[in-house]
């Protein structure tokens, strides 16, 4: 799939990333050349089917968000392409942008900073729908009205602010802005992480069930692995920058193949006393993201490092049935 | 539509700020207070018991009316165990814990009755004090050397324009005034060394922004053992920091439990934790403890349907169903409280009885108490 860009698509695609790739400058010279960089998305690729779930994981700087954003081109790449329905979508301007963005939207993770404060819910959720033209000028405020009863908002929320609502009631705010241009795509970067258990519940389900309503595919990105099992059907494991592991859920879960997802896994509390797990502590801290290791990015903390392993950095490679990971150990016991 | 909201009007505003300045300038002159310390030594119910909080009420007199944050809450600690206290935000958690740290912040926030009673042990022996009824002169006595607390956010809980050895060196000599520079810093050596910091010397020397979060959580609670605490309260030690670092933390808090012979309160939402790490559980919902239990209990055996619910609404990674449980609504205002049950509006199992008083807890089985109507005193079924 990666050797010709020009393959027509697979009609089931909806997204397709290539090898990219997104960076920060650092440090600059005078003239403007970069000297030091900060990597923050190195070389992941995946393709999502319309409908599906992807879940990306991953601890804090490790990228994850930077490449929901890249998705969006609210960075734009430095490299690798993003294919959007078929269409290539990175080297678009921002006006042309526009048009697709109707299709592809995100929920943020922090509902108390991602309102505007000075606005009513009903001017909030219609101003994407009559700027997109979704519905005539004269239907909109119905159209707004039929929206937050889907996403579990009473109408006479309609003339109040934001700040006169719960965590949970802007969640679903947000929620309803992001469906307000009918997308296709939904980014949602860490949407009930600042959110109460109770409360991440009742998010979690109604996600789900507009999902199954409206035939949304999701981008879920959250560092809570069992929220992100709950919800995908096919989950990114992220460390440093880099995809480490890819695969359906049921792979995953039952057969994690990189040392990493391993421990991830193992370091999760379990809610009953009597189950003790086998747990693997990695020892240390995530490297800087600014001067990764050499070789393996996660040869400092893996408990199974081979003197390979800071060396040369693993391929990533599939595994069978889609199931992709980078790690030197799956090669040599390969033959075993 | 109209009744949604209660807005006030400037006259209730202006009465209800005359009524607090009255309540709280008694309560500041009792904090404030000269007295002996035979008007707060009191004797525990129960001598394993490190701690024992009885009927505590912390409230916050804000213009709005009074916020009962705390309201009436009973638990013990026994001596060298962990007791979890879970709950979601606004439960009152962690008012509870600064309550027993005397660090609510005055003048709105005043604990306004109940008693706090610790076993406190200095040379001449153990003493047991009232906390509550302390003076605010004497709280030095026991907090920072008989109780310790981790806070939950590393990253502002120390100072940054110190290095952390000169904030570690603090401690040492505020509750030993006689220790010499060296003996300082080799104690705050030790104390890195035994959180598992690898080069205690040079982590010593450097200041808060050069350490990663969980290195920082590391020398808050180095800080924490630095005076040889008997209970330290740990308000969320984790939330802050990513799943390979708090299984790092966790570990770590596990295992010097049981070097310093000491007692955990841990304060946390996530009952994941509370699974691991307690052996009692206390599970509170708007500023009331709704059901106590040993952790086996309360994790095979839940009664209150708040406690099921919490349970049930949290994802496990071998769950397998299609949609999850939820708890509907929204933790009530704290302003104002209902005379009944605060979980009514949200239990799918409320009866007649509900709108009645506020359930008394009831034991229903060894060191089990829950407070709910389902599980009323003389007809147990």
């Amino acid at each position: 799939m990666t050797e010709n860009n020009n393959q027509a698509y697979d009609p089931e695609v909806i997204l397709e990333v290539r090898n990219l790739r997104k960076s920060f400058p650092i440090k600059k010279t005078f003239t403007g050349k970069v000297t030091q960089e900060l990597i923050a998305v190195d070389d992941v690729s995946f393709s999502l089917k319309a409908g599906e779930t992807l879940g990306i994981v991953g601890e804090s700087g490790c990228g994850k968000t930077t490449l929901g954003r890249a998705i969006l081109k609210l960075h734009q790449p430095t490299g690798g392409r993003i294919f959007f329905e078929g269409q290539d979508i990175t080297d678009l301007k921002s006006s042309e942008m526009r048009e697709i963005r109707k299709k592809m939207q995100i929920i943020f993770q922090d509902p108390y900073s991602s309102l505007p404060p000075r606005s009513t819910v009903g001017g909030i959720l219609s101003e994407p729908v009559s700027v997109h033209k979704i519905v005539p000028e004269d239907q909109v405020k119905e159209y707004v009205l039929d929206l937050m009863e889907k996403c579990g908002l009473r109408d006479y929320y309609y003339e109040r602010y934001p700040h006169e609502f719960s965590g949970g009631q802007r969640q679903r705010i947000c929620i309803a802005r992001a469906l307000s241009v009918k997308p296709k795509l939904v980014i949602c970067d860490e949407p009930v992480s600042a959110l109460d258990v109770s409360i991440q519940a009742q998010i979690i389900n109604l996600l789900k069930q507009l999902q199954r309503d409206m035939n949304l595919t999701y981008v879920f990105i959250s560092h809570d692995l069992s929220v992100v099992k709950f919800i995908s059907d096919k989950i990114g494991v992220m460390y440093l920058g880099s995809m480490v592991e890819f695969g359906t859920k049921e792979d995953i879960f039952s057969n994690p193949l990189h040392p990493y997802t391993q421990a991830l896994f193992s370091a999760i509390p379990h809610p009953d006393p009597d189950v003790k797990m086998k747990r693997i502590i990695l020892k240390g801290d995530i490297p800087s993201p600014a001067n990764p290791p050499k070789g393996c990015r996660f040869h400092t903390r893996c408990p199974r490092a081979m003197d390979i392993c800071k060396e040369k950095a693993p391929e990533y490679k599939d595994y069978g049935n889609g199931h992709c990971a980078a790690c030197h150990l799956l090669d040599s016991s390969e033959g075993e | 539509m109209s009744k949604s909201y209660n807005r006030l009007t400037g006259k209730e505003v202006r009465a209800i700020a005359k009524e607090n300045k009255r309540i709280m300038k008694s309560l500041e002159a009792y904090k404030n207070r000269k007295c002996d310390e035979s008007e707060y030594l009191t004797t525990m119910k129960s001598d394993s018991n490190i701690l024992e909080i009885e009927d505590l009420h912390s409230y916050f007199f804000t213009e709005q009316g009074t916020v009962k944050a705390v309201n009436g809450v009973s638990f013990d600690i026994p001596k060298y165990s962990t007791v979890g206290i879970v709950g979601e935000s606004g439960c009152g958690k962690s008012v509870t814990s600064m309550s027993v740290m005397r660090l609510l912040q005055g003048p709105t926030g005043q604990i306004y009755s109940g008693e706090i009673r610790f076993n406190a042990k200095d040379e001449s022996g153990e003493k047991v004090y009232d906390i509550a009824k302390m003076p605010i002169r004497d709280i030095h006595k026991i907090r920072g050397n008989q109780i310790a607390m981790i806070f939950q956010e590393p990253m502002t809980s120390l100072n940054p324009v110190f290095t952390i050895g000169q904030q570690l060196d603090e401690v040492t000599f505020i509750h030993n005034p006689k220790a010499t520079k060296e003996e300082a810093k080799a104690k705050s050596i030790e104390m890195l060394n035994l959180v598992g910091i690898a080069i205690p010397e040079r982590v010593y020397d450097s200041f808060p922004h050069e350490l990663s979060g969980g290195m920082r959580q590391r020398v808050m609670i180095s800080m924490a053992l630095a005076a040889d605490p008997r209970l330290i309260i740990a308000d969320e030690p984790t939330t802050a920091l990513d799943v390979t670092i708090q299984a790092q933390i966790l570990d770590l808090l596990r295992d010097l439990k049981d070097k310093i012979d000491g007692s955990i309160m841990l304060i946390t939402h996530d009952l994941g934790i509370i699974a691991e790490m307690a052996d009692y559980v206390v599970v509170m919902y708007a500023g009331r403890v709704i059901e106590k239990g040993p952790v086996r209990e309360i994790f095979h055996n839940p009664l209150h349907p708040y406690t099921i619910g919490l349970q049930k609404s949290k994802p496990t990674l071998d769950s397998s169903s299609d949609t999850l449980f939820n708890i509907p609504g929204n933790v009530p205002n704290p302003i104002n409280m209902p005379n009944h049950c605060y979980f009514k509006e949200r239990c799918s199992r409320c009866t007649s009885k509900c709108s009645g008083d506020y359930p008394g807890m009831v034991e229903v089985s060894p060191n089990h108490f829950v407070a709910c109507h389902l599980y009323g005193g003389e007809n147990n079924d």
